[in-house]
């Protein structure tokens, strides 16, 4: 599953430290999130949509 | 400084001060009792100061688990578990057939050396690779 939270982030100016601070996870979180190595709850990605002004459809890529 | 830390610190340096108390107010009683109680408050009470004091370092205002982190616990302990209970049962068998012989305190200290092993090598390899499949 791919996502365009690095590219999201880079426009809104925030660091993967500011973005897990306002989500409430570790940056290491972020990290392998942006990799596309972790697969988030539902409510994480909801947040992060949020936080990044998108919709979590928008925000994650789904691949068949 | 965290609340949970500043309790740690606190419940620490408490325990610290009654194991001096104790040794000063009982200095003059040569009792093993006193002795054994103020090394194990002393013992508790750095403990404690360790504990919240290095945890602040560490994490500061971060938090110390997420939920990435909580599914990589959970399965490590899973792994944990499962190893400990497949090496209990390897050495109750082997002192079953008369193969190999193990006092209660080696077959105790192996246990928990394994549990403790396989738990920390489970967790840096699944904190390595990001999610639990």
């Amino acid at each position: 599953m791919k996502n365009r939270i690095k590219e999201l982030r880079a426009r809104y100016n925030l660091t993967q430290e500011d973005l897990a601070k306002k989500v409430g996870v570790r940056r290491e979180t972020i990290v392998f999130l942006e990799k596309g190595k972790y697969n988030p709850s539902l409510k994480l990605a909801h947040d992060v949509a949020k936080v990044l002004k998108t919709t979590v459809n928008e925000l994650f890529i789904f691949e068949d | 400084m965290k609340k949970e830390y500043k309790y740690y610190t606190g419940i620490g340096a408490a325990a610290f001060l009654v194991a001096i108390t104790l040794q000063i107010f009982w200095s003059g009683i040569d009792t093993i009792w006193v002795s054994r109680i103020t090394s194990f408050l002393t013992t508790v009470g750095i403990a404690f100061i360790a504990l919240g004091v290095g945890r602040h370092m560490i994490y500061k205002e971060k938090p110390e688990e997420d939920e990435r982190t909580k599914k990589i616990s959970a399965l490590t302990l899973s792994y944990s578990w499962i190893v400990t209970l497949v090496l209990v049962g390897v050495l109750l068998l082997l002192d079953k057939w008369d193969i190999f012989k193990m006092t209660v305190m080696q077959a105790l200290g192996l246990t928990m050396f394994v549990m403790i092993v396989v738990a920390i090598v489970a967790e840096l390899y699944l904190k390595r690779k990001g999610d639990i499949e």
